[in-house]
């Protein structure tokens, strides 16, 4: 057996299928030849990668969102029942999702408290009177209303984190690695190289005092320390506190390539439609009827309106991504897992790739509590996978934040 | 009334699109995966694979193989997205120390889970590193597409699909090959100072 025909018999048949002689034959070969043996061994390690299960994707609202615009309609779904929120028990964290069980109906056994209503959105009828302040303020939160619940759930479940015997240890990797610029003077001259800058990894992630060690050419400097430093890092974390890590090195390397053939190919994907017809305030408004749904825990009300709300009016990426984060809220409190996790993605990925003006911590906060049905459901990889979004997108991480990610990778998910 | 206002679907187009994706969304999300190595990253691809069919439905619907057709739109996405990217950041061997995950409890089963871990952390950072067409056939390969069908995804002639699969491989085990070595600044070891 040659090298060609290892490679007519990877070509043909994976390897776990190939006759056994004809897999001893290559085998034999491989021994002899550094090339078919690397060919033989990324055939194997690839057989052996495992693939996720395929997410329930709402194709409908995906095509319809085509030009920015999602007709709500198609991807309903009615219950004719409002079940009670199911509350996990977690391993770790039991009362956190207790936290964000506040529109559950029935009473609970275990799961801890059930929390009240945040502040912000009190009750107006308190006291049988209803004065109209308060339900003007009410109206206005219901955005907060929700982000306060689940920074309540997330906060319960980061104490319970702190309060572990041992908190895992972690070691630090990269969340974010922003690529350099190429130096348009090397692009002209068709100048490749490296640069390999070293540096400190704070306790709160960033990069510190790069220096650039050792580089091909003085023009890549620049622009591989301006990369570094916008680069975020998951901290060491070491008895539950984060610590700095120096001496940390880093290659860039320029390569310039070549540009694609044109026959054929699809272009590029349209930017996203950012423009709405609803101002902050009406927007805010149009959600005040939702609240009132909320108020007498009638979810499929809440989604009722904002389905509506959705289908006549073309909104802005931050209004849609707020819409979304409720809808993820009512289906989390509706039981149906998927479906909040799904609307909770849709609410942070328009704002995942900072810098994002006006990204803040609002917008990473679906990632974390995307994170925390996936790590209630015992879905560690993916919780670790939503974790690290969120650290990408979060402007001020809690030590705690670190430890969640560590304990997951404790329990078995990877960094991937 | 807008050209943008034009080609918006109505519901009807959009269920009636969705009804010809829906029976490849696994074949789009798998193929999907393989070349993103992140579930976020598979799904925002295969949303821009929706995205994109809407204005070219009638291609969809006069294809023989629509699977084909959807995946290398697909290929062709994350192609062109990859290749926009001139410049790549290579963490050092420090780095990728750093990066290992630590070992499971016992009850996770320890040494088989981490020699998983270790492969599938090799085996993304070797991915990232070939070049985006390669990703596009070591994918449809990884996922047990036939030469034939690969031709009809990608419309690579048989001579060159075979020479660049044996390359993509060639080069994705010389990247794991060269992973297993020490490393090659071992004086910067992220925990020696």
């Amino acid at each position: 057996m040659n090298c060609h025909d290892v490679a007519a018999a990877l070509d043909e048949r994976r390897a776990d299928t190939l006759a056994a002689e004809v897999l001893r034959a290559v085998e034999t070969h491989a021994e002899g030849c550094d090339e078919c043996r690397r060919a033989l061994e990324a055939e194997r390690a690839l057989r052996a990668d495992r693939v996720p299960q395929t997410p329930a994707l709402d194709l409908v609202r995906l095509v319809a969102a085509h030009a920015g615009r999602a007709d709500a309609g198609g991807g309903r779904r009615r219950r004719s029942t409002l079940r009670p929120a199911i509350i996990g028990v977690l391993a770790v964290g039991g009362a956190a999702f207790a936290a964000l069980g506040v529109f559950s109906t029935g009473s609970r056994d275990g799961g801890g408290a059930v929390h009240e209503a945040p502040a912000t959105a009190a009750r107006p009828d308190a006291g049988g009177v209803r004065p109209e302040a308060a339900l003007t303020a009410a109206r206005r939160s219901l955005i907060e209303y929700v982000d306060e619940a689940e920074t309540a759930a997330a906060n319960a479940l980061r104490e319970e984190l702190m309060r572990l015997p041992t908190p895992p240890d972690g070691d630090m990797f990269a969340l974010l690695k922003v690529p350099p610029s190429y130096p348009p003077r090397a692009a002209a001259q068709a100048l490749e190289g490296y640069a390999i800058v070293e540096f400190t990894v704070t306790r709160a992630g960033d990069v510190a005092d790069p220096v650039i060690v050792e580089s091909s050419d003085p023009i890549f400097e620049a622009p591989t320390l301006e990369a570094i430093r916008r680069a975020k890092y998951k901290p060491r974390v070491v008895n539950g506190r984060a610590v700095a890590v120096q001496g940390i090195r880093n290659r860039f390397t320029y390569v310039v390539e070549a540009p694609r053939e044109e026959a054929g190919r699809e272009g590029a994907p349209e930017a996203r439609q950012t423009e709405g017809d609803l101002s902050f305030s009406e927007f805010r408004a149009l959600l005040g009827p939702a609240l009132d749904c909320v108020e007498r825990s009638d979810l499929l009300c809440v989604e009722l309106s904002l389905d509506e709300i959705r289908a006549i009016h073309s909104l802005t990426a931050r209004q849609e991504s707020e819409l979304a984060r409720i809808y993820g809220f009512v289906y989390h409190r509706l039981g149906d897992y998927e479906r909040a996790i799904a609307a909770y993605e849709r609410a942070a990925r328009p704002f995942d790739e900072p810098p994002f003006e006006g990204s803040d911590n609002w917008f990473a906060g679906p990632w974390m509590t995307a994170a925390m049905i996936h790590y209630e459901r015992h879905r560690y990889q993916e919780a670790l996978d939503a974790a690290i979004r969120y650290l990408r997108a979060v402007e001020n991480p809690r030590p705690a934040d670190y430890v969640f990610v560590d304990r997951l990778r404790q329990l078995g998910a990877i960094v991937r | 009334m807008s050209g943008r206002e034009r080609s918006r679907p109505t519901i009807q187009e959009a269920r009636r699109l969705a009804a010809l994706i829906e029976p490849h969304l696994d074949a789009l999300f798998r193929a999907a995966y393989r070349l993103c190595r992140s579930v976020p990253d598979a799904e925002d691809l295969v949303q821009d694979v929706c995205l994109r069919v809407y204005d070219r439905r009638g291609q969809l619907e006069r294809a023989d193989s629509p699977r084909a057709w959807l995946l290398r739109v697909q290929l062709n996405l994350h192609i062109d997205a990859a290749w926009r990217r001139r410049a790549v950041a290579e963490p050092l061997d420090d780095e990728r120390h750093g990066a290992r995950p630590l070992p499971g409890p016992d009850e996770q089963g320890p040494e088989e889970h981490a020699e998983a871990a270790r492969l599938a952390e090799m085996l993304n950072r070797g991915w990232r590193l070939l070049t985006p067409d390669q990703q596009a056939l070591l994918a449809l390969y990884a996922e047990g597409y036939s030469l034939a069908e690969m031709i009809e995804i990608t419309g690579v002639p048989l001579g060159a699909l075979k020479a660049r699969l044996h390359r993509a491989r060639a080069r994705l085990g010389s990247l794991l090959d060269a992973d297993r070595q020490p490393p090659r600044i071992a004086a910067v070891s992220g925990e020696s100072r």
